[in-house]
């Protein structure tokens, strides 16, 4: 750390850079030219992708139903890191500090993968019938319950539903791009300002419509069993997701310039004591639905937990209170981890797994509720689109300059010391 | 220039800021000096491991306090709920496990808070209405814009001329006698 202070902070005077321009002026501006390795990861991300789709093309063919629903973890899985990661984008513009300003381009350019999320939402449009059990016309008739949330649960409102919720996800997060390229442009604080107002209401906006999304896509499986909390509990799960992408992917990043003079292990800390609040905040939320409705015992409610701790599904269970819980909390609880690249990857590694066993936690037991299941395509189809999407992400990342250049914090988001939160 | 002499305590380097502070500190760190302490009106991360101080007790008086607190709050509920006013709620079992982890993760946090706090105030012998380094009147700008670093007489390698040239040699602002 002395090291690092007693060398000008500024990558600008690096030195590397410095001997790389020695004999041009000073004051030359940092680019913070994303690295050459990206297009490598966006490679292997792409062969992953394109092997697990063959995979699941073929999978498609020989169980047809059993593709869907593997299909439906695997994009409830990808999508939550640009959903969660357009939440965070706006919660560090509404919160500030040095840790959000380093992973901004990362967020920028994981939020422009939405569209690429919509695509990937028409085989859940098609095989809706095979998906959905409030789709079938004689069950909805059969039960009153279901009668009653026709008005809401049913085919044409879904689809409209879908829309909506993406383009509001796309106009925020092409919004918050536009300006944030506005401001790499220039100096006026004006861009930043627009950026920060729009962050609060956006983060509303958010929230109301993850929750109403993950009543849509999750809890209507069960579609008699209702939880108020649920879209909370997916939506924390999904910046659990984003955070453990991003940490990743910062850690990756720097291995190499420019980021390797940017990142500080107050940074790092940063980003593994919010790690630690978010796998804190997903305890409580289960832990509040579950209690409430193990202590209310009733027959609309408690069928969910049922055929989620009978037949195996509770060995899952407590490898989520294990895994995604106590292991990462008392990891996480020493400073040092928290400090450490090579620790907290490993950790963001093991949460972002446990991610996708929570959610098939979730899904799963919907399709075979008597005991644990579990099918080959529930690994080829979140290869498939998490590949493709990881390829995606990194063209985006490879856009822009991996830092916000004009942002009026950032020489003090640079500085070794604590002072800046 | 002093007319009485009063029992020197040390010597106390003032410094304009925090960067000046940490150097100077891991010089005299590095230059052997082990009874030193740095004063600083925010807290400055590089600045404890600066001055050699490393891990103490507290994490694990907390770690301890939590832990009892947990147990105690558990326990306080099954002693209850499971043997000495056992009720059936219900069908449910008398030990619902599910219903006492509020309270449990509440006496868990109240301990450790407790023992974080006791443990600190144990540890570095705060409040302490007295110290030598308050004789230095520039020292009252410890809590407002300035920084210090004090060496004590009592570490094996202070001299008063010597240090003294140690400290001048760090770009102090000024270097002040801590008188006893």
């Amino acid at each position: 750390m002395l090291r690092r202070q007693q060398q000008p902070h500024h990558p600008s005077l690096s030195k590397t850079t410095t001997e790389h321009l020695n004999a041009t002026i000073a004051s030359v501006p940092v680019t913070y030219a994303p690295p050459p390795g990206i297009a490598r990861y966006q490679r292997m991300g792409l062969i992953a992708g394109g092997l697990g789709l063959v995979a699941s093309v073929i999978g498609l063919f020989v169980d047809r139903l059993q593709f869907f629903h593997s299909y439906l973890i695997a994009f409830m899985f990808v999508v939550s890191v640009p959903i969660g990661s357009l939440g965070l984008l706006m919660l560090q513009y509404v919160t500030g500090g040095a840790w959000g300003l380093v992973i901004r381009r990362i967020l920028e350019a994981a939020t422009r993968v939405l569209p690429l999320m919509f695509i990937f939402f028409i085989p859940i449009a098609i095989g809706l019938k095979d998906i959905y059990s409030w789709s079938d016309p004689n069950l909805v008739k059969a039960s009153a319950s279901l009668t009653a949330k026709a008005p809401y649960l049913n085919i044409p409102f879904f689809y409209i539903r879908v829309v909506i919720y993406f383009a509001i996800w796309y106009l925020l997060a092409s919004l918050l791009n536009k300006w944030s390229a506005e401001q790499d442009n220039q100096t006026n604080p004006l861009w930043t300002n627009k950026l920060i107002r729009l962050s609060g209401p956006g983060l509303l906006l958010f929230v109301a419509t993850v929750t109403f999304a993950s009543f849509d896509w999750m809890m209507s499986l069960d579609p008699e069993w209702y939880s108020t909390i649920y879209g909370l509990v997916v939506m924390v799960g999904q910046v659990i997701s984003a955070m453990t992408f991003v940490i990743i992917m910062i850690v990756l990043l720097m291995r190499v310039e420019p980021m390797r003079s940017v990142i500080l292990r107050s940074h790092l800390r940063d980003l593994g004591k919010l790690l630690f609040a978010f796998v804190m905040l997903w305890a409580y939320f289960e832990f509040s639905q579950f209690l409430i409705i193990w202590a209310g015992n009733l027959p609309d409610e408690i069928p969910w937990y049922l055929s989620r701790t009978l037949g195996g599904w509770q060995t899952v269970g407590i490898l989520l209170i294990v895994a995604h819980f106590a292991l990462p909390f008392l990891l996480l609880l020493s400073r040092e981890v928290k400090s450490k690249g090579r620790s907290l990857i490993w950790i963001a590694a093991l949460l972002l797994f446990m991610r996708l066993v929570d959610l098939y936690w979730n899904i799963e037991p919907a399709f075979h509720r008597s005991h644990f299941f579990v099918n080959w395509m529930d690994v080829a189809l979140p290869v498939a689109l998490g590949g493709l999407s990881f390829a995606w992400f990194c063209w985006e990342l490879q856009k822009r300059p991996l830092m916000p250049i004009n942002d009026p914090e950032l020489a003090q988001a640079l500085l070794p010391t604590d002072h800046f939160h | 220039m002093k007319q009485i002499r009063t029992p020197l305590f040390g010597l106390l380097a003032e410094f304009e800021s925090p960067t000046d502070l940490v150097r100077a500190a891991r010089a005299t760190y590095e230059a052997g000096y082990r009874n030193i302490d740095a004063y600083s009106p925010f807290p400055i991360e590089e600045l404890s491991e600066a001055i050699g101080f490393g891990h103490n007790r507290l994490s694990l008086i907390v770690l301890i306090g939590g832990i009892i607190g947990g147990l105690a709050g558990f326990g306080l509920q099954y002693w209850a709920a499971g043997i000495t006013y056992p009720i059936n709620v219900g069908g449910r079992p008398l030990n619902s496990w599910p219903a006492f982890i509020p309270i449990t993760f509440e006496m868990t946090v109240l301990f450790a808070a407790l023992a974080a706090v006791l443990g600190m105030l144990a540890l570095n012998g705060l409040p302490q209405p007295y110290h030598p380094a308050f004789n230095v009147p520039r020292f009252a700008q410890a809590s407002n814009d300035r920084f210090f670093l004090l060496i004590a007489k009592a570490d094996p390698h202070f001299t008063h001329e010597g240090t003294l040239e140690f400290l001048k040699s760090l770009n102090p602002r000024e270097v002040s006698d801590v008188d006893r």
